[in-house]
């Protein structure tokens, strides 16, 4: 018996009714072929580092679950590749076994998460950037290592520092 | 932060992770550049086992569009 987790994105426009149909689409598939599934939620709508599909949102949902047979996973495979309202999937071997998750706390984390997202996602960037060039102590070397916004960060603090010059 | 002092160290080896999980974005960003390319052993000081299991952890991230691939000629 293996462990396995599948993450897949979903298409953007969908509602959660169909969303929710739609995992349970993927939940028959697992019953279909004696899969048992440990783990199944919404990891929540995330922005995609790249366009798939012409797609710059999805709906991630991710799936824990346990399987004896290696032809299970490419059928499973298949149904996911088929179903057009799934952009891409990708399933992973777990080397020990998942903990179960419980969907409430999930859901209260998405919703917090959901408020915040969007401007919080930059502004954590720029304070990790700002902790590090506070600890850096003027090396050259590390400019390199900072995120795009520390870089711009930096740049627009040197410019400021030659203004009051 | 993967690189303060001078003297470079394994980030993972200091705060005791052994694996890393391709879903953890805010740890693979340290370990990618500007441009999303991965950083180098030599600038990083990651060990070569926990570098093998970074690479593979940052591939697994970019194909579920999780971390870019490139941030060339990339809107906002």
């Amino acid at each position: 018996m293996r462990f396995y987790e599948t993450l897949y994105i979903v298409n953007p426009n969908l509602e959660k009714d169909q969303l929710g149909k739609i995992m349970d689409a993927v939940n028959e598939e697992f019953k279909k072929n004696k899969g048992a599934v440990i783990n199944h939620y919404v990891w929540g709508k995330k922005r995609l580092a790249h366009p798939i599909q012409k797609h710059r949102y999805g709906n991630y949902i991710l799936a824990h679950f346990s399987s004896k047979e290696i032809q299970f996973l490419l059928d499973f495979g298949m149904y996911l590749k088929l179903n057009t309202a799934i952009l891409r999937y990708q399933t992973v071997r777990l080397d020990e076994e998942p903990d179960v998750v419980e969907v409430n706390e999930l859901e209260e984390e998405n919703e917090t998460l959901e408020s915040k997202e969007g401007s919080k996602e930059d502004a954590g960037n720029k304070e990790e950037s700002l902790v590090m060039e506070a600890s850096s102590s003027s090396e050259e070397d590390k400019e390199e290592t900072d995120s795009p916004s520390g870089e711009k960060e930096s740049e627009t603090s040197e410019s400021e520092n030659k203004s009051k010059e | 932060m993967a690189i303060i002092n001078k003297k470079k160290y394994c980030y993972f080896k200091e705060n005791g992770i052994t694996e890393i999980d391709y879903k953890d974005v805010k740890l693979l960003r340290r370990f990618i550049t500007e441009q999303g390319k991965i950083m180098p052993r030599r600038v990083t000081g990651a060990s070569a086992k926990m570098h093998r299991k970074l690479v593979r952890a940052i591939k697994r991230a970019r194909n579920i569009a999780l971390i870019p691939y490139t941030n060339i000629n990339q809107e906002g």
